[in-house]
């Protein structure tokens, strides 16, 4: 399997998907020649042209609603907004729009686009480009939620949601662009609410998102020398969620330690956490326990963005208080 | 030279003796065999003799205290001895005494044993328990709040519930041991006894009062009579008295329906001796001829002799009756199997103390259970039940057998206040003037002085005054003089209808009001009386 990093397998995906289906373009800040804000769509300008890959004005609002308004048109549009955080100015396109027209036509309308987001700190991007607020994304019925983990789970799960007749938000991680891993050979998609043990293990789960996932298993690595053998699990969809796995695992360790970079107030991980109290409750042998950043924007200065950051001693450390 | 005298070895199985009394004060003078102090064995008194002439110089050995063979009880001195010699020796004495009793407390008491309680769990919700841990228990079925956890903050989890289980499950083993020795002779016996008797048990409730007045008395007499009356002592007594007269329950039978019975010719009582290996019933020969301390003496030194292992055949053999008594243990009542090949047995149960009516009066008083096992292929239901009544009569007055005279009772009567049913109010008018007789002596005795001439038999029968009296008590509306001359009227052999007729008088004269109490009062004290 040829390796390439997170960056080069969303490229190919796009790329695999527009030569696939001509109705798939791809749109928004500095898509085109400058290869987007991280260079994830370098080069695709000279492929596919500026009708299939368009520079959009500084609008979210503006990039949003044309897509909206595409894929409801019978388009495929994979729009760009370059920092999560600027989702709360193209919330209505997204929430009220596209999340709500199949329901509201009865089916007969569909919103096959593909929103590709970037998420996360580590970049000293400070507070307004540094966020993880998939819990708002996910609140949201109508709107299918991707948190991909490695290269290869990037690009199979970007070509299940470009071909997917729902809108679908896919969230990129910053810090994992330049990540490195194996990736398949040619087509092939993994499907959406499908999750991945990463890593097999007897006496706890934890359950992390996106970045979160590597450092999990550099924990895990760390508590197996000590004899503590962790089961790590990449949901890799939140909407829609694996309950399966997860539950078949906690039914195994009967321990939940659930890490995610989102502020532990309203974050996700206290949706994993109830749907475990609540369904398999009997499961348990110690309280859950979240690894999550604290309830406050993140701060500029790198030590005190590293201080924010959910990082390998804090899940070790979490592990330990309920074994 | 001053010497150190040492509580003796007196018998081979000697292990202690208890100082019944010094025969010599300190600073008396002694010479060589006087006799220094008399000492308890547990089979007899011995005095103990000086081995050296000289003074007593210093009594450590406690009056009424048993000390162990060997311990220093005395320091003796002669002529010539220093201050600092007799010192150092009564301080060594001291020591070594105080070193044994250190030693020996421990097996001293014969008390039931304090065993600690720990409360049982009620609910599981007091301790930290993770909820798998609890679902695993439930299905164990299992109580989780007697395990203990592992987890963080002493949280009970999954793991420790199935330590828990391993720990009484699967391949752990109940140790076996074998029933031999003396367990394999007694389960040979009981099986075979079940088997060849046809078992029957009467119980008779026995009223120990006078019982307890008569050991009292018995036990008061002469201090120099040491030895203290048992129950069991009085209780084989009389059932030694109770077999010459009921020759048929004191047999011995062979087995089967062709069997003979052995009418026996003396009366040998066993009494149940129990071990900590088991139990051995040696037997007391000819109880009707021996006097009750040589009954009691006898029994004594089974039960010793049976706790050493010194029994000799024939304290087991010859038995025509066996008495066991479980009452120590607070057992009311039982049902013991016969010690074959005899045909009765004599179980004795707790004395109990309990609140009931005598003539009218309530009274706190003590009742001992009688429970006899009889063969009923050789023992009549009827006749068992006349020899344990005989038993009953003998142990309810017991004061003829030993010349004694019922000591005054008065303090078992319970004074109940308010209440007025007939029994009631009787009670409370006989204990009332009971007491005023202490307190009030002229007052009561004048009472008395005026009834007595006033209800005596005369021209008039007893009978006929006291219903005069029912029918001025109902006059004068008193409910207590209502209860009494009711009582002694029928007593005196007035039947209901003549008390009523009285009453008519009564209300012939008084009307509405007379009738209120003769239908109410009259009628109830009818009711209870006429009984």
């Amino acid at each position: 399997m040829p390796e390439m990093t997170y960056s080069q397998a969303i490229n190919e995906a796009l790329r695999e998907e527009m030569r696939r289906d001509d109705k798939v373009f791809i749109m928004g800040e500095d898509v085109g020649i400058f290869g987007g804000c991280f260079g994830v769509t370098t080069g695709m300008i000279d492929e596919f042209g500026p009708e299939r890959v368009l520079d959009t004005p500084i609008s979210e609002t503006a990039i949003m609603g044309s897509a909206v308004g595409a894929a409801a048109a019978g388009l495929r549009p994979v729009p760009e907004i370059m920092f999560m955080d600027f989702l709360a100015v193209c919330l209505d396109e997204l929430v009220n729009q596209a999340a709500k027209m199949r329901y509201m036509f009865g089916g007969k309308a569909k919103v096959p686009l593909t929103l590709r987001t970037v998420l996360g700190a580590g970049l000293g991007a400070a507070a307004q480009h540094s966020q993880s607020l998939e819990a708002w994304i996910c609140h949201v019925p109508g709107l299918k939620v991707v948190m991909p983990s490695t290269a290869a789970d990037a690009k199979g799960l970007l070509k299940s949601a470009i071909r997917d007749d729902n809108p679908v938000v896919f969230l990129e991680h910053k810090m994992m662009y330049a990540m490195s891993g194996e990736v398949p050979d040619g087509d092939y998609t993994i499907p959406l609410g499908k999750a991945e043990i990463k890593r097999a293990g007897k006496d706890v789960t934890i359950v992390a998102t996106s970045l979160m996932v590597h450092k999990a298993l550099a924990a895990a690595e760390t508590l197996a020398a000590e004899g503590i053998e962790a089961e790590v699990i990449d949901p890799r969809t939140l909407v829609p969620f694996d309950k399966e796995t997860l539950f078949q695992s906690v039914e195994k360790t009967g321990r939940l330690v659930i890490v995610h970079e989102a502020v532990k107030t309203g974050g996700f991980g206290g949706e994993i956490a109830a749907m475990v109290a609540e369904e398999c409750f009997d499961m348990l042998d110690a309280p859950i326990k979240r690894v999550a950043a604290p309830s406050t924007p993140i701060p500029f200065a790198s030590n005190l963005e590293s201080a924010f950051i959910p990082n390998e001693e804090k899940i070790i450390e979490a592990v330990k208080a309920i074994l | 030279m001053a010497q150190t005298i040492l509580m003796p070895k007196l018998g081979l199985t000697m292990k202690k003796g208890k100082i019944i009394q010094w025969l010599k004060n300190e600073g008396e003078k002694v010479g060589v065999g006087d006799p220094l102090l008399e000492v308890m064995t547990e089979k007899v008194n011995v005095k103990v003799e000086s081995p050296m002439a000289g003074v007593v110089y210093k009594i450590i050995g406690q009056k009424g205290v048993s000390y162990p063979i060997t311990v220093p009880i005395a320091v003796l001195t002669q002529e010539g001895d220093d201050a600092a010699t007799l010192a150092a020796a009564v301080s060594e004495a001291e020591s070594a005494l105080q070193a044994a009793l250190a030693v020996g407390s421990g097996e001293n008491s014969q008390k039931k044993e304090e065993r600690p309680v720990k409360p049982f769990a009620i609910f599981a919700g007091d301790s930290k328990v993770s909820p798998r841990a609890v679902k695993l228990a439930d299905k164990e079925g299992v109580d989780i709040s007697l395990i203990s956890g592992s987890g963080p903050n002493g949280r009970v989890v999954e793991e420790d519930v199935r330590r828990y289980l391993e720990q009484f499950k699967g391949d752990t083993v109940a140790e076996m041991r074998p029933i031999d020795g003396m367990r394999a002779v007694i389960a040979q016996r009981m099986v075979q006894s079940r088997r060849e008797a046809a078992h029957v048990t009467l119980l008779q409730e026995v009223d120990v009062v006078a019982l307890q007045d008569v050991r009292d008395q018995l036990n008061r007499q002469g201090t120099e009579r040491r030895l203290k009356f048992s129950f069991t002592d009085l209780l084989v007594k009389f059932a030694g008295q109770a077999l010459t007269e009921y020759p048929m329950v004191n047999t011995r039978s062979t087995p089967g329906e062709g069997g003979e019975i052995e009418m026996a010719q003396d009366v040998n009582i066993g009494v149940a001796v129990a071990l900590e290996e088991g139990l051995v019933v040696p037997n007391v020969k000819n109880v009707p001829l021996l006097t009750l301390e040589q009954t009691a003496n006898k029994i004594k030194d089974l039960a010793i002799r049976a706790r050493n292992g010194e029994l000799n055949p024939e304290d087991i053999e010859g038995g025509t009756f066996t008495l066991t008594n479980l009452g120590m243990f607070g057992v009311e009542g039982f049902t013991p199997i016969i010690n074959r090949p005899e045909t009765a047995i004599l179980g004795v149960g707790a004395i109990k103390e309990k609140p009931v009516f005598v003539k009218g009066r309530l009274e706190n008083r003590s009742f001992m259970m009688l429970s006899l096992s009889l063969d009923h292929r050789i023992i009549d239901g009827s006749l068992a039940a006349e020899f344990l009544g005989r038993l009953k009569d003998m142990l309810e007055d017991p004061y003829p057998w030993f010349q004694l005279q019922p000591r005054n009772q008065d303090d078992r009567l319970i004074v109940t206040d308010g209440g007025s049913s007939p029994h009631q109010l009787l009670n409370a008018f006989t204990s009332g003037l009971q007491d005023l007789k202490e307190e009030a002596p002229e007052l009561a005795i004048g009472f008395d002085n005026l009834m007595a001439p006033a209800f005596a038999e005369g021209e008039l029968t007893v009978m006929e005054k006291e219903l005069m009296a029912v029918a001025i008590a109902i006059y004068t509306k008193c409910e207590y003089c209502i209860a009494a001359h009711v009582y002694n009227a029928m007593n005196a052999g007035a039947s209901s209808d003549q008390v009523l007729e009285a009453a008519g008088v009564a209300v012939a004269f008084g009307g509405g009001p007379a009738m209120a109490y003769t239908v109410t009062k009259v009628r109830e004290c009818i009711k209870a009386f006429g009984a």
